[in-house]
C-alpha cells in the first residue's frame, strides 16, 4: 500500500501536478484500489488537517502582513532597520534572519513568519544585489526558526504527548533557536563578504532618529504582539487579529496610504494566500494519516528500539530518521506520531526528556523547508515567484548550516539546557 | 486493509477451541503510553490476542494518533476505526443521552460506588443508548474525578466562579455547567490547554489528577481544588455494524477482554493517582479539598440544572433510574 | 465566469473581514465587559475552513497552486501544453473525488445528526464547504482545459500548415 502511494506521489509530482493534488489523489487512488477503507475518511482527514486551533493565527498574520505592506508600514520599518544595521556586512540579509527570529517569538507558525518577513525583505534583498537563490533560501530557512523559539505550537504538542514540562521546553527552545539562527548568520556573513555586497553608509544620528520617528507607529506592532502575548492579554491568534486591525487604522488614518478599494483587494489576496497554504497542510495531513495507518512510523520506531543500544548511535539514527520524516511530513503530525513511540526508548537510554524535545523540534524545523514537502518552500515560492529548482542552491546551503546547528544542539545538551539550569 | 468478515460456520463450537478467522482490529485512544488508559488498552490487546491464538490482532493507536477526539468518534461512526475509547463529553455531540454522566454532582465522591452503578444494570442500559449513534458500547473506562484548577482566584462556592473563564472539553453540557455557576466556558482543544492557562486566555480548567500532573497544568495555575464535581469517564465503543458482523465467539472474547482491560486500567489509575496528588502538593501549589458544606452548596445549585439539560422524557426516566441506583450503591 | 470569480473572491474576502471582526469584538468583550463568547473561536475556525476550500478554487483560476515544475522547463511548448492538459485532468479527477466523497460525508453527517460543540449547528454545514469548493474548482479547471485544448489544436494546425508550405 505504502509503496504504491509513494510511486503515485512521485509520478504526479514529476508531471508538475500541484503538490496538494498529488498528495491527495495518490492517497485516494491507493485507498480506493488497494484497501477496503471507506474513502470518506480521507475527506475527514482533509478537513481535520485544517480544523486546528493551532492554525487559526495564520490568516490573521497573513492579513496583518499584507496590510502593513500596502499601507506603508512595512516600508517604514524597513527604512528604519536599514538605518540601524544596513552598514554591517550582509546587513539586509542579517536583518531578515534576525527579524525572523524576532518574529518567531511572536508566532508559533513558521509559514506566517515567512510571509510576514518575506513580503518586506525579499524585494529589499533583490535590490541589495543578493542572488535570488540566496534570498529565497534564506527566507525559507529563516522562517523555520519560529518553530523552535517560543511560543511554539510544536513544542506544546510534544509536551502534551509525552508529559514533559512545556515551560521547560520553552526555555530550552530559546537557546536552541539562537544556535540555529546563528548558524545561518555565519553563512550570511561569509557570503556577503565574499561577494562584496554593497553596504549602506552608516546612518547619522539625525537620520536614524528621523527614520525612527517615521516608523514609530509601525514599530509599535511588535511591541503590541510581544507584550500582548507574554503578558497574557492575547493568544497568538488574537495578537494576529489585533495587529491587523491596528495596522489598518494606522494605514488609513495616520499614513493615509490605504483606501477601501485597496483594503478589499488586500483581504481577497490574504484569503487566497491562506487557502494556498492551508490546502497543502490539509493534504499533508491526509498523507500523514496514510503513513500512520500503514504503520510506517511505528515500524521505524520498532526497528530503532530493537537494533540500537547506545545513546550516541541512537541520536544519530534519530536525527537521520527525523530529517527524512520531516522532508515528507508536517511537523505537528510527525510529533504526534513519533514522540510517543520514541520517548520511552530515549528515556531508557538516559536522554534528558527536554533535550529530546528540542532535538525533535530542531529536526522538524529543518523539515519545514526541505523538499519535496516543506510548507516554507511553497510560501516562499508564493512570495518570490521562483521555481523550486531555482531555490535549491540556497536551500541546500542553509540546510548544511542548520544541520551543523542540529549537531551542536544534539551533542552539547547544555547548549540548549543551560538557561534551564540557571533558572533551576 | 482489514478483512473483517468472519467465517461464522467454523465458530459454533462450545468446547472453547473456537476457530477464529484472521481479523485486525484498529483501537484508538487519546492518552500517552504511560497512562492507565494505555495500560488497560494493552491488557485488552493481550487478552484478545491470547484467547484467539493470535488470529485476531489488535493495533492500538494511542495519543490521538488517528485524529482529534471528535475525529476519532466520527471515524468510529464511519467504520474506519473499529474500537475507540473516548470521554463521554466528546461523544455527547453524537449521542445526546450519554451526557448524563457529565452532569455536575451526579456521582458520589467514591470510585467504588460509581463503578458499581456504571457496571450495573442502569449503567449498561445507558451504554445501550450509544446505538443511536451507530456505536456498540462495550464498557466504561476510568479517568478519575475531575478537579478544578484556577489562576489567581480561589473557589469555594458557586458564586466564586462569577466572571471567570473556564476551559472545557468540546461539550455543550460542560459549557452549561459553568453557566449555571456564573462562569463562561470556552472549549479549547486538549493540546492548547497549557498555553491558554499560561497566557491567561482562560482562568482555569477542570481535569483529573493524572491529566493535570502529566500536562503540568499545576505549573501555570495557583490553585488545585478537589471538588468531586464530576468524573472523567471514558466509554469504550465499537462501530456497531462491524461488531454485529463478528462471530459470537469473537464478540464474547472482546467483551471479556473489555472487562479485564477496564479492571487493569482502574487499578493502574488508583495506583498513580495518590502518587500524582502528592507530587502536585509537593510542588507548593495551593491544593485544597472542598469541605462537605461547600460541596453541599455546589450540589444543591447543580442538581437544579440536571433536569433542565437532561430533559427529554426518556432522559428524565434514565436520570431517575440513575439517582436510585446511586443511592442503592451507597447504602450497602 | 467573471461573475463566478467575483462571487468567490467576494465570499472569501468578506470571510476574512468577518473573522477578523469577530476576533476583535471578542477581545474587546473579554477585556472591557468580562463577557466572553463561547463560540467565537469555533466560528473563526469554520470560516477559515470555508475560505480554504473556496479559495482553492480561486487558486485554480489564478494558477497559483504550487507544483514542482522543474522538469517541464526542458520540454517544448507543445509538450508543455500536453502536460498542462494532463495535470488539469488529474486535478479534475481529484476534485471529483472531493465532490463525490464530500457529498457522501455531508449526507452521512446529515443522518448522524452530529452538532458542533459551541455554535451547536449541524456539522454538515461545515463539511459542505468541501463539495462546494470542489464544484467551483471543477468549473474553473474545465474552462481552462478547453482553452488549452484549443491552443493545442491551433498549434498543431499551424505546425501542419508550416509543413505544407515547405
Ligand atoms: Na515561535
Ligand atoms: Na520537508
Amino acid at each position: 500500500m505504502i509503496i504504491l502511494l509513494m510511486v503515485l506521489i512521485f509520478f504526479f509530482l514529476f508531471t508538475s501536478t500541484p503538490i496538494f493534488v498529488a498528495m491527495g489523489i495518490a492517497s485516494f487512488l491507493t485507498v480506493i484500489f488497494l484497501t477496503d477503507i471507506n474513502p470518506m475518511i480521507l475527506i475527514q482527514r482533509l478537513f481535520g488537517g485544517i480544523d486546528q486551533f493551532a492554525l487559526m493565527a495564520l490568516p490573521f498574520f497573513i492579513l496583518a502582513a499584507n496590510i502593513m505592506e500596502v499601507g506603508g508600514l512595512s516600508s517604514r520599518i524597513l527604512r528604519w532597520s536599514r538605518a540601524l544595521v544596513g552598514h554591517i556586512t550582509g546587513g539586509v540579509a542579517m536583518t531578515t534572519q534576525v527579524s525572523s527570529m524576532f518574529f518567531g517569538a511572536l508566532s508559533g507558525s513558521s509559514p506566517a513568519t515567512v510571509v510576514a518577513i518575506g513580503k518586506i525583505m525579499y524585494p529589499e534583498m533583490i535590490r541589495g544585489k543578493y542572488d535570488k537563490w540566496f534570498s529565497a533560501g534564506l527566507l525559507a530557512s529563516a522562517g523555520s526558526v519560529s518553530l523552535i523559539i517560543p511560543p511554539s505550537i510544536t513544542l506544546i504538542i510534544f509536551g502534551s504527548v509525552t508529559g514533559v514540562s512545556v515551560g521547560s521546553l520553552f526555555i530550552a527552545g530559546i537557546g536552541a533557536g539562537i544556535i540555529y539562527g546563528i548558524s545561518s548568520m555565519i553563512y550570511i556573513y561569509l557570503y556577503a563578504r565574499k561577494h562584496h555586497l554593497p553596504k549602506d553608509p552608516k546612518a547619522s544620528k539625525g537620520e536614524l532618529w528621523g527614520a525612527t520617528k517615521k516608523a514609530a507607529w509601525a514599530l509599535l506592532i511588535p511591541v503590541i504582539i510581544l507584550g500582548g502575548i507574554y503578558s497574557g492579554i492575547f493568544t497568538p491568534t488574537e495578537a494576529g487579529g489585533v495587529s491587523a486591525v491596528y495596522a489598518l487604522i494606522i494605514s488609513f488614518f495616520v499614513y493615509k496610504e490605504m483606501n477601501l478599494k485597496k483594503f478589499y483587494k488586500v483581504c481577497v489576496d490574504s484569503a487566497v494566500l491562506t487557502a494556498q497554504v492551508l490546502v497543502l497542510v490539509s493534504a499533508a495531513q491526509v498523507l500523514g494519516w496514510m503513513l500512520t495507518r500503514g504503520q510506517v512510523p511505528q515500524a521505524i520506531a520498532t526497528w530503532i528500539t530493537t537494533n540500537v543500544d547506545t545513546a550516541f548511535v541512537f541520536l544519530i539514527i534519530l536525527n537521520i530518521v527525523l530529517l527524512i520524516l520531516g522532508m515528507f511530513m508536517e511537523g505537528v503530525a510527525a510529533i504526534i506520531i513519533v514522540a510517543p513511540l520514541i520517548y520511552p526508548t530515549a528515556l531508557a537510554m538516559g536522554i534528558d526528556p527536554v533535550h529530546l524535545g528540542v532535538i525533535m523540534i530542531s529536526n522538524l524545523a529543518i523539515g519545514m523547508y526541505t523538499p519535496p514537502f516543506g510548507i516554507n518552500i511553497f510560501v516562499t515560492q508564493g512570495i518570490t515567484n521562483m521555481k523550486m529548482g531555482e531555490m535549491m542552491p540556497g536551500i541546500l546551503r542553509f540546510f548544511v548550516c542548520n544541520v551543523i546547528a542540529l549537531i551542536i544542539i544534539t551533542y552539547i545538551p547544555d547548549a540548549s539546557l543551560f538557561l534551564l539550569k540557571i533558572i533551576g | 486493509g482489514n478483512s473483517e468478515k468472519v467465517d461464522s460456520e467454523s465458530n459454533g463450537q462450545d468446547d472453547g477451541s473456537a476457530e477464529f478467522e484472521e481479523v485486525e482490529i484498529t483501537f484508538s485512544h487519546n492518552q500517552p503510553i504511560e497512562s492507565p488508559e494505555h495500560v488497560g488498552a494493552e491488557k485488552f490487546k493481550e487478552i484478545v490476542e491470547e484467547k484467539t491464538g493470535g488470529k485476531v490482532k489488535v493495533n492500538v493507536f494511542p495519543a490521538s494518533q488517528l485524529g482529534s477526539l471528535r475525529e476519532q468518534v466520527e471515524g468510529t461512526q464511519l467504520g474506519e476505526i473499529n474500537i475507540t475509547m473516548q470521554p463521554t463529553a466528546v461523544v455527547t455531540p453524537f449521542v445526546d443521552d450519554i451526557k448524563v454522566i457529565d452532569l455536575p454532582y451526579l456521582w458520589p465522591p467514591s470510585n467504588e460506588q460509581t463503578y458499581k452503578v456504571l457496571d450495573g444494570e442502569v449503567g449498561q442500559e445507558l451504554l445501550g443508548t450509544l446505538e443511536k449513534g451507530g456505536f456498540k458500547g462495550l464498557g466504561y473506562w476510568p479517568g478519575g474525578f475531575k478537579l478544578f484548577t484556577t489562576g489567581d482566584k480561589e473557589v469555594h462556592k458557586p458564586e466564586d466562579f462569577k466572571g471567570m473563564t473556564m476551559r472545557v472539553m468540546e461539550s455543550p453540557l460542560l459549557i452549561e455547567q459553568y453557566k449555571t455557576w456564573g462562569a463562561t466556558a470556552i472549549p479549547v482543544p486538549y493540546a492548547e490547554v497549557y498555553n491558554s492557562l499560561q497566557q491567561g486566555v482562560v482562568d482555569g480548567q477542570e481535569n483529573p489528577l493524572q491529566t493535570i500532573f502529566l500536562n503540568n497544568y499545576h505549573e501555570v495555575q495557583k490553585n488545585v481544588i478537589d471538588s468531586y464535581h464530576g468524573t472523567m469517564t471514558y466509554v469504550l465503543m465499537a462501530n456497531q455494524d462491524w461488531f454485529n458482523g463478528l462471530s459470537e465467539d469473537l464478540q464474547n472474547v472482546l467483551l471479556e477482554a473489555e472487562v479485564e482491560g477496564h479492571t487493569a486500567a482502574r487499578q493502574a489509575l488508583a495506583e498513580v493517582e495518590d502518587e500524582y496528588r502528592q507530587k502536585i502538593i509537593d510542588s507548593g501549589i495551593n491544593y485544597y479539598k472542598l469541605t462537605d458544606e461547600e460541596i453541599e452548596a455546589f450540589r444543591s445549585v447543580s442538581r437544579e440544572m440536571h433536569k433542565e439539560v437532561y430533559n427529554k422524557p426518556d432522559q428524565l426516566e434514565m436520570l431517575d433510574k440513575l439517582y436510585k441506583a446511586i443511592d442503592e450503591a451507597g447504602s450497602n | 465566469m467573471r461573475i463566478m470569480k467575483r462571487f468567490e473572491e467576494g465570499l472569501i474576502g468578506m470571510g476574512i473581514i468577518v473573522a477578523t471582526f469577530v476576533l476583535f469584538v471578542n477581545i474587546v468583550l473579554r477585556y472591557f465587559f468580562q463577557a466572553n463568547t463561547t463560540w467565537a473561536e469555533e466560528f473563526i475556525r469554520y470560516v477559515m475552513i470555508w475560505i480554504t476550500f473556496i479559495g482553492a478554487s480561486v487558486c485554480f483560476s489564478r494558477g497559483l497552486h504550487v507544483g514542482i515544475d522543474f522538469f517541464l522547463e526542458y520540454l517544448s511548448s507543445r509538450w508543455k501544453l500536453l502536460f498542462g492538459i494532463f495535470v488539469n485532468i488529474v486535478s479534475i479527477i481529484f476534485m471529483i473525488f472531493l465532490l463525490f466523497y464530500g457529498i457522501e460525508l455531508v449526507k452521512f453527517s446529515v443522518n448522524s445528526g452530529q452538532i458542533t460543540p459551541s455554535l451547536q449547528i449541524k456539522m454538515y454545514w461545515i463539511y459542505l464547504g468541501i463539495p462546494v469548493g470542489a464544484t467551483l474548482s471543477i468549473i474553473h479547471l474545465l474552462v481552462n482545459t478547453f482553452s488549452r485544448i484549443k491552443d493545442f489544436m491551433y498549434q498543431s494546425q499551424s505546425m501542419q500548415t508550416e509543413e505544407n508550405q515547405k
